[in-house]
């Protein structure tokens, strides 16, 4: 018997965590960024270059420095002294990141299909000036475009990404979905009841 | 009293709550204290162990008796401080710890035996024959109130905040800081514990001293045009290390109660004031007694009187300055009583000072009716009409927050009173908390702190304060009669007596103190209390107060609701619990799910009403004889590739994956360099230099991080890349004889058939459209394929293999059933068979390590004597000598009846279908070589003989893997 091909679950549809979204108000929308891609691309300390040249291709202009990201769909995020993690909406970007760096063939420099482990959550709007202490320490929020933390959301871990004054992604774990998605609902929450 | 009296208040907006069925009257603005003492109810609560009539005592979170219980049902706050708690109209209040009524307490019959209820009574009274004959009454006795009867409604809020300047107290000292601070261009947060900024020069404007209104008013206006950001009703907490502060802000606008701040700042001002020292004479705990501090701000902010003709017993200048306020209030005073033969104040005309002298008795039980006043070198006493004392006895600088950042405390001798000296790194103190009472000087200190300047802090203002503020023998010999007791906490019904009988008993360190007498303890712990419990505790030892010391400051500075602490940690926040990707296929074939290793997972799938185990039993036997499926998508899975990847892994594991062929895979234990088993796995090997590393559910974490340390610490020079990558890959394991012919059903490549692929082998393949790796392992012992796959895929292979499946009986099977199969095949369990103290070779996994040429982490430890040790403890099999008893799991292995060391335990257990007997694992001291011994089990009380066996129990020659 052949194998039909598997489809692709929607793990927000399949656990109903998007009914967790808080409800949009004029200060803050959120939702799930899906679908989404995420290619790990890792490489050795002396060996970067063979990873500036993919990302060159990417449409990446440079790799971004510690705390920092660069482009705009594909998002390429610093994430450790040996890892970036491009993030895009475009299957074709990624898996033109992943054919040219391929792990099998190279170990020092490769890339890595994460996009089913991880999850992206955007909060919108100016009211999430409010809703961002509520959810990361202070000093772990970025405050400038261009930056993103990793950070400690109440006991899971997330990378915040400041796209803009108003605009930023969550982006953590899937398997943590629901509660990352509960506290988001909650900061939301306390947010419009001060107003 | 009439306005202008009453600053706080609004007198346009009455409001009425009720106050153990009594309605009582305030305004807007009230505390619930204030508003009972406008209304003449100076009895509200009664001691903690005596059941004395207690009364308001304060005017702040210091309180030791004005307790209260706040709402009622599940938002009831109980045995929280009057003075603290706005009133609000509607509210309900009750007094906590009386039985049938506050009027009449039958508890207050203890009263009458305190002579034989001293310090360490309950510890030397209630232990013959047994304290547990006593505990159900005392614990009925015990507490001030009554705890909610349901889970909190309210809504609470925890933020956040980052600021240059944090200047923690509103007070003058406070504000001038503060806004010294934004005028010096810093960014400036001043949190005010109280409604209003001001602090003690709040509360001067009724003598008009140096024009304080005006100068609040100026400094007010300051604050604000400089840009302060000010937040009242915010009470700092606590500090914690790297300038971290957390605030509790009282929020109460019918959404969120109570709001947690925690706040990083680059450099803190404390500025939090000082407490009143209250003089300590016989019956000073009668309703009617106050720091006159108190006595003081209830006239100025809440318009109140506290007494119609009050009396002040001081032996500090600051006494005269209420006496002034008072009497410029139009309050009777009836005289200062003042310890001292001088001061450097004087009294209102017309008032008498009795000076060098003491109240040596107070008359009235519920309320007072008089004072009894004596010479301290002797006499005749006096006895004066009264119903309100004012007590002011010296100030104690609040340096709770200055000591949690581990500052040093010194004495003043000329003050009685402990200082923050020298300054912290980056915390800082201003005004009366520095010790700064002269309000010039501590503006121009707090200025030049609040710029960022250095200076010392100008210590002084208050004249001479003596440390002993007690009645001499002499002076309470003028009374004729035993005297009352003297109370020196309130809270906790501690004495003079009681402090004196712990230093007869030889308790000299000021801990002692607190925890024989509870003096200091509980909801004020010992704000009013703790300096005149340590000059007493001083004279008593012969050492002075400098040498006695204080107790530790610890947070919270006052009580706080746990909802506040927890704020959203509740539910599904309470903390995160993973999710597989197959969630929703286990929920439609009734997965019963619990958490496993921070994974939420079908311990079961229960059919009817079915016990777990029971169900457990079933799904084992079924994979036994048929095929079963299992989501194994928490097995912790992480990528190592690199040059060096073989090489690194060799290091990390006891056994040597080095010599894999690429396809194949090696069980292998982690340990901790004191060789303790920490984590176990499959590594298999994709290519020359790719490694795919499987570890413990819920170990990932903890193994990916021990791999980064050591390469990033020791093996530095491997080149090697550590990727965990447990979320992106489902895990779906078929199990059992029928394995193959479910995944060849389901269009697996004929390539996985066994005869194709070997045990412990893993293959890279395609299947419906994605990229799979299949690894021939099992943990059951049957026929088993682990298949990883894209973790977005895993619902649609469960489904696919389910469906298919029904031609097999293919049913699924959870995480107990899986136990009981490893049981069977005496296979490992990580945390079950295995403790903080478990070698390889205390499981049998020593083979081959003296071969092995690489070194490993944790080897050396291997050859420490005690892991060497003949008598250690080793995993044996063991079996019911009746076969039919199930061996509980941490019943001991006993040789005597105990309590005596064991010499084993049951590490896990299962009945197994397929054997129809029960199973069982244990550690077992020399375990090896007693196979074959009777031993006894122990399990509450009961005894039961087992034999020791070798494992695995079932299918030892491991035939059934092959299908």
């Amino acid at each position: 018997m052949k194998a039909e091909d598997l489809s692709v679950s929607s793990r927000v549809q399949l656990s109903g965590v998007a009914q967790l979204l808080p409800r949009a108000t004029d200060n803050c929308q959120s939702s799930i960024i899906e679908p989404q891609r995420v290619v790990s691309i890792r490489h050795l300390p002396d060996c970067e270059n063979a990873v500036q040249k993919v990302l060159a291709d990417a449409n990446a202009r440079q790799v971004p420095a510690a705390g920092q990201f660069e482009g705009n769909d594909p998002f390429l995020l610093w994430r450790s002294p040996t890892e970036y993690l491009l993030i895009t909406s475009s299957d074709k970007v990624a898996d033109d990141c992943l054919a040219a760096l391929p792990a099998a063939q190279n170990a020092l420099a490769y890339a890595l299909d994460l996009s089913a482990g991880y999850l992206v959550v955007e909060l919108q709007g100016k009211g999430i000036a409010d809703v961002l202490p509520r959810l990361l320490d202070a000093s772990a929020i970025p405050q400038n475009r261009g930056r993103c933390t990793r950070a400690r959301l109440a006991e899971i871990a997330v990378i915040a990404v400041r796209l803009a004054d108003d605009r930023v992604w969550l982006v953590a774990d899937r398997a943590n979905d629901r509660y990352l998605l509960q506290w988001v609902s909650y900061a939301v929450q306390a947010t419009v009841s001060r107003t | 009293m009439a306005a202008p009296h009453g600053a706080w208040i609004d007198r346009s907006r009455p409001l009425r709550f009720d106050f153990n069925g009594v309605e009582v009257k305030g305004f807007a603005g009230d505390t619930v204290a204030s508003a009972l003492l406008a209304q003449g109810i100076v009895h509200v609560g009664r001691s903690f162990k005596l059941h004395r009539p207690r009364g308001i005592f304060s005017c702040g979170l210091e309180e030791p008796t004005g307790l209260v219980d706040i709402g009622a049902g599940r938002y009831r706050t109980p045995n929280t401080r009057a003075t603290d708690i706005a009133a609000a109209d509607g509210m309900t209040t009750n007094t906590g710890n009386v039985w049938p009524s506050l009027a009449v307490d039958l508890a207050a019959i203890n009263s009458k035996f305190a002579a034989m209820m001293p310090a360490g009574f309950y510890y030397k009274t209630f232990m013959w024959p047994d304290w547990h004959l006593f505990e159900p009454a005392i614990r009925r006795m015990a507490g001030l109130g009554v705890a909610a009867d349901g889970p909190d409604p309210d809504r609470y809020d925890e933020v956040s905040q980052q600021v240059e300047v944090l200047v923690i107290g509103a007070g003058a000292a406070g504000m001038q800081a503060a806004m010294s601070a934004a005028q010096s261009g810093r960014q400036v947060l001043l949190l005010e514990s109280g409604p209003h900024p001001g602090g003690w020069l709040a509360s001067q404007s009724l003598r008009g001293e140096a024009n304080s209104q005006q100068r609040l008013d100026e400094l007010t206006r300051q604050v604000a045009a400089a840009g302060v950001q000010l937040r009242a009703n915010c009470t700092a907490l606590g500090l914690y290390d790297h300038q971290l502060a957390v605030a509790l802000e009282t929020v109460d606008d019918g959404t969120v109660r109570e709001r947690l701040w925690k706040i990083r700042a680059e450099r803190i001002v404390l500025a939090t004031g000082a407490i009143e020292r209250p003089m300590l004479f016989p019956d000073n705990d009668r309703p009617g007694v106050m720091l006159a501090s108190a006595v003081e701000r209830y006239a100025t902010h809440f318009g109140v009187a506290c007494g119609k003709r009050v009396v002040i017993s001081t032996s500090c200048d600051s006494g005269y300055d209420v006496a002034a306020s008072l009497n410029a209030a139009g309050i009777e005073l009836a005289a200062i009583v003042d310890f001292r033969e001088t001061s450097a104040r004087d009294a209102p005309p017309g008032v008498k000072v009795f000076r060098g002298s003491s109240i040596v008795a107070v008359s009235g039980s519920r309320a007072i009716k008089g004072v009894t006043v004596a010479a301290n070198r002797g006499g005749k006493s006096e006895s004066i009409a009264v119903d309100c004392v004012a007590s002011a006895g010296g100030w104690t600088p609040a340096v709770n927050l200055y000591s949690m950042a581990v500052g040093k405390l010194r004495w003043v001798e000329d003050l009685s009173m402990f200082v923050p000296d020298p300054p912290l790194k980056g915390i800082e103190s201003v005004g009366a908390c520095a010790g700064a009472f002269e309000l010039e000087l501590a503006l121009e200190h707090a200025d030049v702190i609040g710029r960022g300047n250095a200076m010392p802090a100008p210590v002084g203002g208050l004249g001479i304060v003596p440390a002993r503020n007690t009645p001499t023998l002499a002076a309470l010999a003028t009374l004729g009669r035993r005297s009352g007791k003297i109370f020196v906490d309130l809270q906790n019904d501690v004495s003079a007596d009681d402090v004196e009988l712990a230093a007869r008993e030889n308790y000299r360190s000021v801990e002692h103190l607190k925890r024989y007498t509870t003096m200091g303890m509980a909801t004020d712990q010992g704000k009013t209390s703790n300096i005149n419990a340590l000059v007493l505790m001083g004279e008593l030892t012969e050492r002075k107060p400098a040498e006695v010391g204080t107790t530790k400051f610890r947070p919270p500075v006052k009580p706080v609701t746990l909802n506040a602490l927890a704020a959203g940690r509740t539910g599904e926040r309470y903390r995160p619990l993973k999710r597989m990707p197959g969630h929703a296929w286990h929920e439609t074939h009734g997965g019963l799910f619990e958490e496993f290793g921070g994974w939420l997972r079908p311990a079961a799938y229960c059919q009817n009403s079915e016990e777990i185990i029971t169900a457990a039993e079933r799904e084992a036997l079924h994979v036994r004889t048929h095929v079963g499926i299992f989501e194994g998508s928490p097995l912790g899975k992480i990528e190592v590739y690199g040059p060096d990847a073989a090489t690194f892994l060799d290091l990390m594991y006891v056994g040597t994956m080095s010599t894999l062929a690429i396809g194949q895979a090696r069980y292998g234990l982690l340990l901790r360099e004191d060789g303790v088993i920490f984590d176990d796995g499959i590594v298999a090997r994709l290519g020359e230099q790719h490694f795919w590393v499987n570890t413990t559910s819920g170990g990932v974490d903890r193994v990916a991080l021990a791999f980064e340390e050591w390469q990033q610490c020791e093996y530095i020079n491997h080149r090697v890349l550590i990727t965990p990558v447990t979320s992106s890959w489902g895990n779906v394991t078929v199990s059992g004889p029928k394995a193959w012919k479910l995944l060849a059903a389901a269009g697996f490549d004929e390539s996985l058939a066994p005869p194709n692929m070997k045990h412990m082998t893993m293959r890279e393949l395609e299947y419906g459209g994605v990229q799979i790796r299949v690894m021939r392992a099992s943990f059951s012992g049957e026929l088993g394929y682990e298949i990883n796959l894209p973790a977005l895929h895993t619902q649609s292979l469960l489904e696919r293999l389910g469906e298919v499946g029904r031609e097999f009986d293919a049913k699924p099977y959870g995480i107990e059933a899986l136990m009981v199969l490893r049981t069977e095949k005496g296979f490992l369990h990580l945390g079950a068979d295995t403790d903080g103290t478990t070698l390889p070779g205390d499981v049998g996994m020593d083979r081959g390590i003296a071969k092995k040429a690489a070194n490993f982490v944790g080897r050396r430890s291997l050859l420490r004597p005690v892991a060497l040790d003949a008598d250690r403890m080793q995993l044996v099999g063991l079996l019911p000598v009746d076969r039919t008893s199930r061996l509980p799991t941490g019943a001991h292995i006993v040789t005597k009846t105990p309590p005596a060391p064991i010499d084993g335990f049951v590490t896990s257990s299962a009945y197994s279908g397929v054997l129809g007997m029960p199973v069982a694992l244990a550690m077992l001291k020399r375990g090896f070589a007693r196979i074959g011994e009777t031993v006894t089990l122990y399990h509450l009380g009961r005894t039961l003989q087992v034999e020791v066996v070798k494992t695995p129990f079932f299918d030892p020659k491991g035939g059934r893997l092959e299908g």
